[in-house]
């Protein structure tokens, strides 16, 4: 049986350099012909916690579900930048699913993994630090050192 | 930006479970149309021990018979691979098998750079003390450095 990447998972944090990691998404998926999936995971906002029972329960919702549509309004209009600057032409019917979760990163980048069953994931990696340490984003870290698949780091801003 | 990827930069130091990578490295250069290049890194501590050097001079030892060795031992593995696993037979995709001895982050970012790759796939192996996983000290290094995308291949389930 021959090797074949049928479902990539791209996660994005919609900072500098995502727009960069979505072209390097795209360009992999043109490469294996395979299907892009991209997340953005939303850290659990205060609300979500201690605070959740001293608070109308209706506006909290209301909160989280408007702080999640406008990362998602966010993301897919940079999708939609990104895809029209492509010279590829399928560039956005590759795109497969946009996703916007909230939680811990990690988790929900394994868990996503494991559903989609991704031939590997897809981050993107800044490299040094402003002080110039060695550093790996402590997100990429994890999901590298946990994941059963390969994760492909992809250089932002370098 | 050239999308496609021609060159690939396989990087093994040999251990258990290196085949993993290999069968990911192969993989990707049949799937992408792209040829391999085998680059592996002698620390000298491995062939070259205290007491040996002592009676013996550095150089002849470190680059002749310890990358010998770790060559034929390299060829032997890519050998048994092919024949367990005929569809990701090394010889269709392998360009060069280089065996290099120093600091191996160092010189894989540089050969990556002098070949020059446009991907570079390593395994992710490594773990603390009490058993805690964590990313290899290469594969970190290499990773916040390369100036082209970095595959790790978890090697350490």
């Amino acid at each position: 049986m021959s090797y074949a990447v049928n479902d990539i998972l791209l996660a994005t944090d919609l900072g500098p350099g995502s727009a960069e990691a979505l072209a390097q998404g795209l360009r992999f998926a043109r490469l294996f012909g395979a299907r892009l999936h991209l997340l953005t995971v939303l850290q659990p906002s205060p609300y979500t916690g201690a605070f959740v029972d001293d608070m109308d329960r209706e506006a909290v919702a209301r909160l989280r579900g408007r702080l999640i549509q406008h990362t998602r309004d966010e993301l897919e209009a940079q999708v939609e930048a990104c895809c029209a600057a492509q010279a590829d032409a399928q560039a956005r019917s590759r795109i497969a699913s946009v996703q916007v979760l909230e939680g811990g990163a990690t988790q929900l980048i394994l868990d996503e993994t494991a559903r989609l069953g991704v031939g590997f994931i897809l981050l993107g990696s800044h490299g040094h630090s402003a002080f110039g340490e060695l550093l790996l984003g402590s997100i990429a870290h994890k999901v590298t050192v946990k994941a059963n698949v390969p994760v492909l780091l992809v250089p932002l801003n370098r | 930006m050239d999308q496609s990827v021609r060159h690939i930069l396989y990087t093994t130091d040999l251990g258990p479970r290196s085949l993993e990578v290999l069968r990911h490295a192969i993989g990707f250069a049949q799937a992408l149309q792209a040829r391999l290049h085998l680059v592996t890194v002698a620390t000298p501590s491995e062939h070259r021990g205290s007491m040996l050097s002592v009676f013996v001079p550095e150089k002849p030892v470190a680059g002749g018979l310890g990358s010998e060795r770790i060559r034929s031992t390299l060829e032997g593995r890519l050998e048994a691979f092919a024949t367990a696993n005929p569809d990701f037979d090394p010889r269709t995709v392998l360009e060069s098998i280089q065996v290099l001895e120093g600091d191996p982050a160092e010189l894989i970012l540089r050969e990556a750079e002098r070949i020059p790759v446009d991907l570079i796939v390593l395994g992710s192996h490594g773990h603390t003390p009490i058993g805690e996983m964590l990313l290899g000290s290469v594969a970190h290094k290499v990773t916040i450095k390369a100036r082209v995308p970095v595959l790790l291949v978890p090697i350490n389930q």
